[in-house]
């Protein structure tokens, strides 16, 4: 638009967005010299009934010579030559589609099926418009105009926006819904919001709908923008253009400002569109598959005569450009001479892909459905392939042409949206909405997390419902792997992992960020099903990924390079924790991992990162996931007379990174067995039998009730329960005193604190409860206690003893060590001589205990021994001498 | 009847005249159905047999606008629902009058409508369709075919049979059918009205009016520029569907009440002569016939979570690789990409294919498994079919003896992958781009290894070294050779057995539970591995099994011990080389 057009009735008829398709009926007119010309021949049709004006081409280079700020300006708004996208939501511009069609007013059926109605006779038939037709033809001034076929009244849509724009507050909407109201919300919103625009410099008002509807005055308007967003659309464009430019002075060079509406209060399956959803204003949700390359949509075409040099512009007519066969200008007329000239043409931006549905929206034993999208101007590429996305468009159904340039048609629709509207609900890339409209406060924030299932009102009942039941947590425990029998604790842990803790950061204090997932580490004999309760986290986890330890590389589970076969770039991979950021990483035989991959661990489970620095790739990528995984002992079976650090082949600080970890030993326990066998023969009894128990959720509702409990509730610690969490981790501390000893054996440390509190935070918010109460502490509490009686209990004492996972060895065994040193220094002491013979010393010390001492053990206590600066070795192997430096009265230290 | 000839040969012309009759009658246009008239020729004097079967003959052979019907599976379920219109406005120059017209059940091109011009088309003259890519069942057996088809000429039949190809120049149909270079039909079946939610996979029976393949030609996608490029099927026949029925896996053979009392009769003797049958694929070893008998007893029973209860696989090992000479010899063509090279294992599927109604031989060559598609994946939004999108009731035979030392691609470990989920948790995962998502199956195998197999399957039976192998030595024209009635009641014999229902009295239950408490403690005391809650389900399967190949509908102690020594003698088979453990 911004070359001045040489032939203003040319340049101007197709800007105009309804234009192509008035233009067109005037051409199929012209070819039909018994229609009359007047307007009301043109009943039908997308939504153009004040084109009327200019169709008669001496009005239209009278529009085409104003620009933008006339004098009916208001009153006319379908004269603005709009930009290329408005037009082609106006009318599809594309090839063969050059049809349109009525949305079926009420009496139009009738009309068509009464018989002998003429062309001529049928038009008058619509008498609803007919009065306005003809005064709005013979005196444009008058105020009540309706757009044909619709309910609209263009004055009073233009005037509730108009309205709406300088009065609206955010106030209003979060009143409704009981939103946290500021300061500023008081003040009218869009002024603000244009005001940043004109900084900015964009020119697209995102228009959050629900603004629409909490505004009184609106209410209408929002209906009508949902029926009519053909007709609605460019009145909002130009009543905010106008309100734009009386705002502040500036020269939008020939721009219009663009509404792009979104948040429409509820979205269409893409399943259920149906031809009753045609030419509406629609959302759905889907993953963007492919995309086409930018294409440059010719929009008006350059000629210039070779002989004379008169240019001309050509616009587009029914998706095609007519080449001049003749130079218009009177002087020159030679035939065949307009070329054109490609780099004064005017293109525009367009792109077509394919929208599928998300996975999650498949019903049962379907494949998925997919949707062509068309997008234009600046939400070209947008969005890229495998991104999941909310699209507000108009769903559109254009007849198939048989032959582009013949009318017969077939009686097939094709179908595809035209995207007013882009949102991505993918949380990693929350840029593009911000970029459009812009950042700061006045943007509309979206909700971060990563919409896995879309809970819809009856749906969200449905799960406060459940969340009210009394027997709440053993409903949802039992749910969960119900073919497996018993292991209550060990699901109930497993259950609080997929809830998970909040995360928390303390911007305050800077310090860094506080994991909220909890980890579960399940330990045990074969057969004892854990791989199959892996499968079914796997399964419900929101972003599930299981891999098994002995096929994963380190690489393989945080991130890799690689080269691209194609561009020879480089590109980051991610693997399998990456992927599972914001889920669970199911891992199967965790033990078999090698000890580099089980090393990559460390970082992700505490700090929750992964961190690359190869090939000149160097970054942090967020891992935020919880760990599943599941071991065999040494060995295959678990020795009961070794503790766990000597029956897992798992370093203590991975160990000690698990919240819980559960010991699933096979047993031969007469009526567990029984009841085992009972349950299975259960299984068999009778075909068909559905379920394993009774009162169990399915699968899919488990899977939306938690994903709604992790999106919805973030519970904060009570005054109440923070005192019971301390005295809980005293109360565990304390375990460790023993009144008959002065030894300490440590049964709990910060870590179990701080995975009590996660676990209460992940009680509370299966609850659905904002606050963690006094119960979920407890039963956080003796979930933990549980697990560690039976992890951490050191089988030499029978008692629990944290130092063994944390550092490997007991306490017990660690006061062996300092009796003997003690031992071994009083003997030194009751030499003669201050040097020993290495082999005489051992042997004397071993004549001393009454358990024999290993080779071993003595030399480690000799070491200590040295290390305190008793003693020095000398020499080599058995040659050794040990020469104490101390004496019996210095002993006392 | 002249109408039912009528409707066969025209269907056209009667929908014609049933559309404006119901118009006379004051039904409303858009609300006119037809699948309700077609049910009712059906009962009353419509033979099925009349109409024409795309199973049977080539589309191209048959004439355009008549009815036929098409038993198939739903290869892909969404090519995407059409919004079509179903209705149009016909000016007739002579009376001067305008006349609704049907444009349901066809593929019309609406020429030079007036109300085109003006751009008037009702919303509610639209209508939406659903388009689905319907296969002729993959794997069928010869005898299914017949069986549906009685009025078939017999002899014409082996001969025409099988060859229902034709050339397929179309890339984008050729990857539809699971089993490439196997013949088989294919059409575009297009549905109206309410059997929208049908399930990929499924089997259907539609009765419909063909027509010409809808895109025609290029010439439309090539000027498409507001589409990506779609995948169109211009070679493949199009039906518009008048009535479609869904089949399901127990009504494909249909059995009469008498036939069911009497299958369980006799089911003791025809047990005994089936293993006998059988046991001649296996060089006469009845232990492993009687668990390929189990297996094909076999079916999903309910699906709980990630794991499908009731389907039983069976390994069969110790089998033999040699290949004959004169399979070798055939063993070229590309068609016999998905016959084995192992002349044994040609032996038992020749066997199993006369058994069953839809049987698949997978031998697992590098080749096969580097090269073809075991699992479906959508590409460029056309969904491929992949070697194991079957119907639920089918039996795969895989030959693992085929397989030699070599490199697996990318395409033959993500086969192994699906092939390894079907067997374990019987879901079968579809590929589409960024997801993937499962589908149930129940599809039961028999996997032929020379060792233990790669595959999980439920348990492993050693084919006993005394037997007569190779098997060929028990040749085809002697206890091959079984009457075709008998083999009749093979078959129902199999299907009742399949589908019948099953329970465990009360009293059992608590025996079952007795042994199991009473084998932990011995084995704890013994300190021998502990039976775990696998092998007790293992035993049940079988025992449930066991139960219903006796014609039983409920587990005795009887049938529970005979379950118990069974798998005592197969697990001391497996003993002598302890290179094999045993499989839980």
């Amino acid at each position: 638009m911004s070359n001045p057009p040489s032939t203003p009735q040319r340049s101007h008829g197709d800007g105009s967005f309804t234009t192509p398709t008035s233009r067109r009926h005037s051409n199929f007119l012209s070819s039909q010299p018994d229609y009359p010309s007047s307007p009301l021949a043109y009943p039908s049709s997308t939504g153009d009934t004040p084109r009327t004006p200019f169709r008669t081409p001496g009005r239209r280079s009278d529009i085409g010579g104003s620009s933008f700020h006339i004098d009916d300006a208001a009153s006319s708004p379908l004269q603005y030559p709009s930009t290329p996208m408005r037009g082609d939501i106006g009318s599809p511009r594309t090839p063969r589609t050059p049809f349109s069609y009525v949305r079926t007013p009420g009496n139009l059926g009738a009309g068509h099926s009464t018989p002998g109605v003429s062309t001529g006779g049928q038009h008058a038939a619509y008498p609803s418009s007919t009065g306005n037709l003809d005064s709005q033809v013979s005196d444009p001034s008058i105020s009540v105009r309706l757009i044909w076929g619709t309910t609209i009244n263009i004055n009073e849509a233009m005037g509730s926006f108009r309205e709406f724009l300088t009065n609206f507050t955010l106030q209003q909407r979060k009143a409704l819904v009981n939103e946290e109201i500021r300061d500023e919300d008081n003040l009218p919103f869009y002024p603000r919001l244009l005001n940043q625009m004109r900084t900015t410099e964009t020119f697209n008002m995102n228009l959050d709908c629900r603004n629409l509807l909490a505004y009184r005055r609106t209410k209408k308007l929002y209906d009508q923008l949902i029926k009519y967003p053909q007709e609605i659309i460019p009145l909002m464009d130009h009543t905010l253009t106008n309100y734009f430019l009386e705002q502040f002075d500036v020269d939008l060079n020939g721009q219009q400002l663009k509404v792009r509406p979104f948040n429409l209060d509820h979205s269409v399956n893409m399943r259920d569109l149906d031809p009753q959803n045609v030419d509406q204003l629609i959302t759905v949700k889907g993953l963007l598959i492919r995309a086409s390359p930018i294409i440059p949509d010719m929009k008006e075409a350059f000629f210039r005569c070779l002989i004379c040099d008169y240019t001309t512009m050509v616009g587009v007519d029914r998706g095609r450009i007519i080449e001049p066969t003749k130079c218009p200008r009177a002087q020159c007329q030679s035939e065949n001479s307009m070329s054109l000239i490609h780099n004064r043409c005017v293109f525009a931006d367009k792109q077509v892909c394919r929208l599928q549905e998300t996975p999650d929206s498949i019903p049962d034993g379907q494949t998925p459905q997919t949707v062509s999208i068309c997008l234009y101007d600046d939400l070209v590429d947008v969005a890229k392939p495998g991104d999941r996305l909310e699209i507000t468009g108009i769903f559109r159904g254009v007849p198939v042409r048989v032959n582009p340039r013949q009318r017969t048609i077939k009686a097939l629709f094709r179908t595809y949206l035209d995207v007013v509207h882009i949102k991505r609900s993918d949380q990693k890339r929350l840029a593009i909405d911000r970029s459009i409209i812009n950042n700061g406060n006045a943007v509309v924030s979206y909700d971060e997390g990563d919409e896995i299932h879309v809970v819809n009102t009856s749906e969200e009942d449905e799960i406060k419902q459940l969340s009210q039941k009394p027997d709440l947590y053993d409903i949802l425990s039992r749910s969960l792997a119900p073919s497996i029998y018993e292991l209550d604790d060990v699901k109930k842990g497993i259950l609080l992992q997929l809830f998970g803790g909040t995360n928390k950061t303390f911007t305050k204090s800077g310090s860094p960020r506080y994991r909220g997932d909890i980890n579960v580490l399940l330990v045990g004999d074969p057969g004892t099903s854990k791989s199959q309760l892996l499968q079914y986290v796997h399964k419900i986890a929101p972003r599930g990924i299981y891999t098994s330890g002995k096929g994963s590389s380190a690489v393989g589970l945080t991130a890799y390079i690689t080269r691209d076969p194609d561009t020879k770039q480089l590109v980051l991979e991610s693997g399998a924790l990456v992927l599972s950021d914001g889920g669970v990483c199911c891992i199967d035989e965790f033990d078999k991992m090698s000890d580099a991959t089980r090393s990559v661990l460390h970082e992700v489970m505490e700090q929750q990162t992964v961190s690359v620095a190869k090939a000149g790739i160097i970054t942090t990528l967020n891992a935020r996931t919880s760990i599943c995984a599941c071991a065999n002992p040494i060995g295959s079976r678990w020795n009961k007379h070794l503790s766990v650090p000597a029956n897992l082949d798992l370093p203590p600080p991975l160990l000690s990174r698990f919240d819980l970890l559960y010991l699933l030993l096979d047993k031969v326990d007469e009526d567990a067995d029984r009841r085992l066998a009972q349950h299975l023969v259960a299984l068999y009894m009778d075909d068909n039998v559905v379920t394993g128990g009774v009162n169990i959720l399915p699968v899919e509702k488990l899977t939306k009730y938690i994903s709604y409990a992790r999106n919805k509730c973030n519970p904060v610690l009570g005054e109440d329960a923070a005192r019971r969490l301390i005295d809980c981790y005293v109360e565990l501390r304390k375990q460790g005193e023993d009144r008959s000893s002065s030894e300490k054996r440590i049964t709990a440390t910060t870590r179990q604190l701080e995975s009590m509190i996660r676990m209460s935070e992940a009680h509370a918010r299966m609850r659905l409860s904002p606050t963690v109460e006094v119960s979920d502490v407890n039963e956080a509490s003796r979930l933990l206690r549980e697990a560690i009686k039976d992890y951490a209990t050191d089988p030499k004492t029978g008692r629990i003893d944290m130092d063994l996972i944390l550092s490997g060895t007991g306490s017990h065994e660690r006061h062996i060590k300092d009796d003997r040193v003690r031992e071994l220094k009083t003997l030194l002491l009751a030499y003669e001589s201050s040097s020993i013979g290495w082999t005489k010393l051992m042997n004397d010390f071993n004549e001393q205990s009454d358990v024999p001492v290993e080779a071993k053990a003595f030399e480690e206590a000799v070491e200590t021994l040295q290390t305190q600066n008793v003693v020095k070795v000398t020499g080599d192997g058995r040659k050794r001498m040990v020469r104490r430096l101390i004496n019996s009265d210095e002993s006392e230290f | 009847m002249t109408q039912s000839t009528n409707i066969v040969a025209n269907p056209l012309l009667v929908l014609e005249n049933l559309f404006e009759l119901s118009i006379s009658k004051g039904d409303r246009p858009t609300e006119f159905d037809a699948s309700k008239y077609l049910e009712d020729m059906l009962q009353s004097d419509l033979d099925l047999a009349k109409i024409p079967s795309l199973n049977l003959s080539n589309p191209a052979t048959l004439p355009v606008d008549s009815l036929v019907r098409f038993r198939c599976m739903v290869q892909d379920s969404n090519l995407g629902p059409e919004i079509f219109l179903k209705l149009h406005e016909v000016f007739n120059a002579t009376t001067g009058e305008k006349q609704l017209r049907s444009t349901k059940y066809c593929d019309a091109d609406v020429s030079a409508i007036d109300q085109f011009n003006e751009g008037r088309i009702p919303n509610e003259w639209l209508d939406e369709r659903s388009v689905l890519y319907c296969v002729s069942p993959p794997g069928e057996s010869l005898w299914m075919k017949q069986q549906d088809h009685p009025s078939v000429d017999q002899q014409l039949e082996n001969m025409t049979l099988g060859e229902v190809n034709y050339p397929e120049s179309d890339s984008h149909a050729t990857n539809k059918f699971p089993l490439p270079g196997i013949p088989h039909s294919d059409a575009v079946v297009k549905l109206y009205g309410a059997d929208r939610n049908i399930e990929v996979g499924s089997r259907i029976e539609v009765i419909g009016i063909l027509s010409k393949p809808s895109h025609s030609g290029a010439s439309e996608d090539s000027i498409d520029d507001f589409d990506l490029p779609k995948a169109s099927f211009p070679n493949t026949p199009v039906i518009h569907g008048i009535y479609c029925r869904k089949v399901n896996s127990i009504d494909i053979l249909p059995v009469s009440k008498d036939e069911i009392s009497a299958a369980k009769q006799q089911a003791c003797d025809l047990r005994a002569q089936l293993l006998e049958y059988l046991g001649n694929a296996f060089g006469g070893d009845v232990m492993v016939a009687e668990y390929v008998l189990l297996q094909l007893l076999s079916r999903v029973t309910s699906k709980r979570g990630a794991f499908a209860l009731g389907q039983f696989s069976v390994n069969v090992t110790e089998f033999p690789s040699e290949t004959s000479a004169e399979s070798a010899q055939n063993g070229n063509s590309i068609q016999s990409k998905f016959l084995s090279a192992n002349s044994s294992t040609r032996h038992i599927s020749s066997i199993l294919q006369k058994l069953l109604p839809a049987f698949v031989e997978l031998p697992l060559s590098l080749d096969v498994l580097n090269t073809t598609n075991f699992y479906p994946r959508s590409n460029d939004e056309n969904l491929h079919a992949g070697v194991l999108q079957l119907l639920d009731g089918t039996t795969v035979l895989v030959d693992e003896t085929m397989l030699k030392e070599g490199t697996l691609k990318e395409q033959g470990v993500k086969n192994m992958r699906a092939l390894n989920k079907v067997i374990q948790q019987q879901v079968l995962g579809y590929a589409y781009p960024f997801h993937e998502f499962d589908l149930s199956t129940d599809i039961g195998f028999i996997v032929l290894s020379r060792a233990k197999s790669m595959f999980p399957c439920h348990c492993v039976v050693p084919l006993s070294q005394s037997a007569g192998l190779p098997l060929l030595a028990s040749d085809d024209n002697g206890s091959l050779k079984v009457a075709e009635n008998v083999l009749s009641s093979f078959r129902k014999y199999i299907h009742i057995l399949k589908y019948s229902d099953y329970d465990i009295p009360q009293a059992v239950s608590e025996h079952i539970q007795e042994r199991f408490v009473e084998t932990r403690k011995q084995a704890a005391s013994e300190s021998l591995p502990l039976p775990t809650q696998d092998d007790l389900m293992l035993q049940l399967n079988l025992a449930r099994l066991v139960a219903l190949s006796f014609g039983s509908n409920e587990l005795t102690q009887e049938f529970f011990d005979y379950t118990i020594n069974l798998e005592k003698m197969r697990v001391s088979r497996l003993e002598p080389n302890s290179t094999t453990e045993p499989q839980k």
